[in-house]
């Protein structure tokens, strides 16, 4: 019975330990999952400014833009990186790829910096994507996100292909 | 015993300065004093929020799982500091959220916690973990002002190179002035001694 108590006693201290720590996320949540959304949302926006300026550089009509092959999109993709799922918005003009950004990532501060806007992820949509390397000693970040638009390239090029067809 | 108290945990024996604790986080989130104060601020909480439960529950810690105790409480008070911050300062978690949360393995918190607040009464165990987290802001955020106004001179001010160096400079200038403060108080006690 004796060499129980221990036990007993870390249990007790545990119990209320996690009732106060439900409590602190129950109340801290909606502000948490509200913080989440607004950064998603900055990053979506971003990525439809530079969808925008890009049909004004073209002079897109609007006839013009409900055509498969002008189409302005932006598709959600999901890469596996070091700290774990990386979201990724992409930017397509019919099957020109025109920008990405990262919505969500768990990667660690400081190799996550070339997935900041106005950083190493600016680089798509300006350079061809065959051109653009990862960046060293954040290889496996980098890799994810060059990979995975890489792949949503080209299945954007396939899906407009068939869509052209059809029409 | 609060000047002596404060001369300890903010000078003569500081945690980051002289006992070299902590030292991980404060290398990393030292490159601005936003991200410094902000750790310094959640250590404190952490600190200061763990030694008084500690203390107020010391007599009913069996020995034996003493640590387990410990860290679970700290472990607690981290993730609060977290989920808090996580809600109302966002921008800043951001940047600083890996830290935060590998307060839980701070030595600095673990070592306050298992030397004073689980032996000593509630005010002393309060006191001391204050003036120990003021202590560690105090060298944290005072590293995060050096290197953020160095950076635009010397960017590497803002590289893990560049901490590491830096605290070593500065390391070895609190050595520099603490033997001096020393030496002065030496030759101001001689006289008297040769005078009996």
């Amino acid at each position: 019975m004796k060499s129980l108590l221990p036990i007993l006693t870390l249990a007790l201290v545990a119990a209320i330990l996690g009732s106060l720590l439900a409590t602190t996320a129950h109340f801290t949540n909606p502000k948490i999952e509200e913080n989440r959304n607004l950064a998603e949302e900055a990053e979506l926006q971003d990525l439809r400014a530079i969808l925008d300026a890009r049909i004004e550089e073209l002079n897109l009509t609007e006839s013009q833009l409900e055509e498969c092959s002008h189409r302005a999109e932006i598709r959600r993709v999901t890469s596996r990186g070091y700290g774990g799922d990386i979201e990724i918005a992409v930017a397509f003009l019919g099957s020109t790829l025109v920008g990405v950004r990262v919505v969500s990532h768990r990667e660690t501060p400081g190799f996550a910096d070339p997935l900041r806007p106005m950083d190493w992820i600016s680089s798509f949509g300006e350079r061809p994507l065959d051109e653009i390397d990862v960046v060293s000693r954040a290889t496996i970040t980098t890799r994810a996100v060059r990979d995975a638009v890489r792949q949503r390239e080209a299945l954007q090029i396939e899906l407009i292909e068939s869509c052209s067809f059809v029409t | 015993m609060l000047k002596q108290v404060l001369k300890r945990n903010l000078w003569s024996q500081n945690v980051a300065a002289v006992q070299l604790l902590g030292l991980c986080p404060l290398l990393a989130v030292s490159n601005s004093v936003a991200n410094a104060s902000g750790l310094a601020i959640a250590s404190a909480f952490v600190l200061i929020g763990s030694a008084a439960l500690i203390s107020l529950l010391r007599r009913f810690i069996p020995d034996v799982v003493r640590l387990p105790m410990f860290v679970l409480v700290i472990a607690t008070f981290t993730t609060v500091a977290v989920l808090i911050m996580e809600a109302f300062a966002f921008t800043l978690y951001m940047q600083i959220a890996l830290f935060m949360q590998i307060i839980v393995t701070n030595c600095m918190i673990l070592g306050r916690i298992n030397q004073v607040a689980s032996k000593e009464r509630f005010t002393v165990a309060l006191l001391d973990a204050v003036t120990t987290s003021i202590g560690f802001a105090i060298v944290l955020i005072g590293f995060g002002a050096v290197r953020e106004l160095t950076a635009p001179a010397l960017p590497l001010a803002l590289d893990p190179t560049g901490a590491f160096l830096i605290f070593g400079l500065l390391l070895a200038g609190y050595q520099f002035v603490d033997r001096r403060v020393e030496a002065i108080a030496k030759s101001d006690t001689e006289p008297q001694m040769d005078a009996r």
